[in-house]
């Protein structure tokens, strides 16, 4: 019987390697070596690092092409069609300055077919990104599943899934940035939602294929003022990459990822174990964790609350109130938020995203000031704080 | 897409459904369709192109010829293999030709 790093295409070698990673990024040259020595040791098609390569060449080939249309979208397209846009709010008498609504910005919309044409285009990459690496892994379900199979029972991290499915609200099933099944439906919508968004990071900030961008974030969080992080807990962990790279850079401590998405929890699992990384991932709704009162020294999220219902989002704040003990550091990264109006260029962006790319919540999410609510409750907000992340808010808190 | 294997748990839910298939931003569904097609074209296009550069680097390698390749004929069993894979690029590349898009891109986004 083939071991699962052997199907996986990890050696021993390489995941001793990555388990001595720590928070430091890999130089290139120990990148080669590993990636050599991987493919030397047979497997599927080998790893890059910790990035497992597709499972075949042309499936490979596609992610490449549409990660280079995305960013040739970006460069180009999208430039060309805010510029179109810009010239049809002046036709119509639209103050470039002034805010507008969801409803001004559709009334819009539908006039020009040459900004039609920008985010037709970029949909129709989105969608080939998505059904080229379904299309892979449902033709090889047994081989795929098998693995993750083998994973469920293993370590050094543990694993917990709901018994049944039929619980989940419906404000998670739905199938944000037209992911097909969204991060419920579909049995390997972790490893599609890692792979489509390693474009995702490709296109917008650089590389992720080694979690770059996740470890960084990870480097910048603040601890509590007495030091102690015992315990560390990432919902809306996705396919775990951040909860992994907080475990890098505080080896001692219990690491927790949760997810509603069964399957995402369950490639975060396997992910984990296989490049021998000990921390726990739970099936679970962010808002009744059922994790013990003042249970963690940190709790973080990783651009999660734009994807739930603003009234969600309050309760999750209030459950991160419970959980945090006091002293502890909460520090969700998401969009900057407050505001259902924005100038013309904003909401345009704004708006397709949310109605096409299937963004169901962001809109709820931009309507509450989500800093706000969290300084609602029991936390104090650090004064002059760092950002974690650019762009995506300074929300350092301190459990009160 | 091929079903998955039955009696195998995949923890998973009935999503909820986006209808971007059904979109139309050019004004004619036709045209909304062709960009679909197009986009995905390209993408078999660069994956063969892409293959062809591995084929010659590796044949290279191997001492392999440009004229060795021209005059390889393919086995029964290769035949019915690449007419399978053709199927499935046509499916991947044209399908898009017979969505039936009507939904404007200002509708109002209703579904929660």
């Amino acid at each position: 019987m083939l071991d699962r790093r052997e199907l996986l295409g990890l050696s021993t070698v390489g995941v001793a390697a990555a388990v001595g990673m720590g928070s430091m990024l890999k130089s290139k040259s120990v990148l080669a070596a590993e990636a050599a020595q991987l493919a030397a040791d047979g497997g599927l098609r080998g790893a890059d690092g910790r990035h497992v390569r597709l499972g075949e060449l042309d499936v490979e080939s596609r992610q490449d092409y549409t990660k280079g249309y995305r960013v040739l979208n970006r460069r180009s397209y999208r430039q060309v069609s805010e510029d179109m846009f810009e010239r049809l709010i002046q036709r119509e008498g639209v103050d470039p300055t002034s805010k507008i609504s969801i409803d001004e910005l559709r009334a819009l919309v539908d006039l020009d077919p040459n900004i039609g044409l920008m985010h037709k285009s970029w949909l129709a990459n989105q969608r080939v990104t998505w059904k080229n690496l379904q299309d892979h892994y449902h033709q090889n379900a047994d081989f795929y599943l098998s693995q993750m199979e083998a994973a469920d029972k293993s370590g050094p991290g543990s694993l917990e899934l709901l018994a049944s499915q039929s619980a989940l609200p419906d404000h998670v099933k739905h199938e944000i940035h037209i992911q097909p099944g969204g991060y419920v439906g579909d049995p390997f919508a972790g490893h599609l939602y890692h792979y489509g968004t390693n474009s995702f990071w490709f296109g917008t900030r650089g590389h992720n294929e080694q979690d770059e961008i996740h470890r960084e974030v990870a480097h910048r969080m603040p601890l509590p003022k007495d030091g102690k992080v015992r315990r560390i807990l990432d919902y809306g962990t996705g396919v775990g990459q951040f909860a992994m790279a907080l475990k890098a850079r505080f080896p001692d401590a219990e690491v927790w990822g949760l997810d509603a998405g069964g399957p995402m929890v369950r490639y975060s699992h396997m992910r984990a174990n296989n490049l021998g990384i000990p921390v726990n991932f739970i099936q679970s709704v962010a808002e009744q964790t059922q994790f013990p009162d003042g249970y963690f020294d940190m709790v973080t999220s990783f651009i999660a609350h734009h994807e739930m219902p603003a009234q969600v989002t309050r309760q999750v704040v209030a459950e991160v109130e419970r959980i945090t003990r006091p002293g502890g550091v909460y520090y969700p990264l998401d969009f900057i938020s407050g505001g259902t109006t924005s100038t013309p260029r904003g909401m345009f962006g704004r708006w397709y995203d949310h109605r096409w790319n299937n963004e169901v919540w962001s809109m709820e999410y931009h309507s509450i000031d989500f800093t706000a609510e969290i300084a609602k409750r029991d936390f104090r907000q650090v004064k002059d704080a760092q950002a974690a992340m650019r762009g995506f808010g300074i929300r350092h808190f301190e459990r009160v | 897409m091929k079903e998955i294997p039955e009696g195998r748990e995949t923890y998973t839910a009935e999503p909820i459904k986006s209808d971007i298939d059904e979109a139309m931003f050019l004004g004619n569904p036709v045209l909304d369709n062709v960009v679909n097609c197009l986009v995905a074209l390209g993408s078999e296009v660069w994956a063969c192109k892409r293959r062809t550069k591995v084929l010659e680097a590796v044949l290279a390698k191997k001492g392999i010829s440009q004229e060795e390749i021209e005059r390889y004929q393919p086995s029964a069993a290769e035949v019915e293999a690449w007419e399978e894979d053709r199927d499935r690029f046509l499916a991947l590349a044209m399908g898009p030709l017979g969505f039936q898009s009507h939904v404007p891109a200002s509708a109002r986004f209703s579904r929660k």
